[in-house]
């Protein structure tokens, strides 16, 4: 059991990862841990593409290029978070999410 | 072999993304999480998908964390304390927490049972690099050559975007 490695293990690893960045989302009151956070869960998703593309013969890598494509959009999502995080963060001189509840 | 690195490689992820999410100090949770996303450049790659395993570690290991060291390096976050949530709210959190693993794992103990009709766990698909670019660049310039050329747009306006205000 243990040294079969198969799609329920991949999809296990996923969950958890999507867990916790979903646990590091809501608590965190740092804008920086929730972007690192929101990463998890889009490293998750990943997973969980590409670990379909391998075990659905039929789709023929299909996920694997979903995978890449979220890869594009996890990277262009930071990028414009950093940017709106910055600009607010020269207003309000804090990193606390609750301090950007009049935005 | 897969099991001798699947199993340190999950741990090491899920170690490493509690420690991101609980540590004190903001530059340690970066170190952290790059831990995470290497290890998931690891998973990628004994999956297979070695390219998507090179993207991986291009961009999460090494472009993501420099953009959040340098606004961490930009601002005074390193100096701010208590940024986890705290009093009442955090045990609404914690409950609303709790409620949504259940909600998980009841679907996924659903999904156990169900016999999927696309998915053979015991049959994976034949990876081989050769293949794999063949079906990536394949993908790209006929299957899904629109939402290639969109995400090219995008990046670009993102570019242009940030570029332009950051003046």
């Amino acid at each position: 059991m243990l040294s079969n490695i198969g799609i329920y293990h991949y999809l296990i690893l996923a969950l958890f990862l999507f867990l916790i960045g979903l646990c590091g989302t809501v608590i965190s009151k740092n804008v920086i841990k929730i972007l690192i956070s929101i990463e998890f869960m889009l490293t998750a998703v990943n997973i969980n593409l590409t670990t379909f593309g391998l075990y659905c013969k039929n789709l023929a890598f299909d996920g694997f290029i979903f995978a890449l494509f979220y890869i594009a959009v996890g990277a262009v999502e930071l990028a414009i978070a950093v940017y709106i995080f910055y600009a607010m963060y020269r207003q309000k001189q804090t990193s606390d999410i609750e301090e950007y509840d009049n935005v | 072999m897969s099991a001798l690195i699947f199993y340190p490689t999950a741990l090491i992820i899920l170690v490493f993304a509690l420690i991101t999410i609980f540590s004190k100090k903001i530059v340690y949770a970066l170190l952290a999480s790059v831990m995470v996303f290497m290890g998931a450049g690891l998973i990628f790659y004994i999956l297979g998908a070695e390219y998507n395993a090179v993207i991986q570690l291009t961009i999460y290991v090494v472009a993501v964390p420099i953009l959040l060291a340098m606004a961490i390096m930009f601002t005074n976050v390193r100096n701010e304390k208590n940024q986890i949530v705290t009093g009442a709210r955090k045990y609404a959190i914690y409950i609303a927490a709790g409620l949504i693993l259940m909600s998980f794992v009841y679907l996924v103990a659903i999904a156990i049972n169900v016999t999927p009709t696309a998915i053979f766990p015991n049959q994976i698909a034949d990876v081989n690099s050769f293949r794999m670019f063949d079906a990536i660049t394949d993908g790209f310039f006929t299957s899904y050559i629109v939402a290639f050329e969109l995400f090219s747009v995008l990046l670009l306006t993102v570019v242009a975007g940030v570029s332009d205000n950051a003046k």
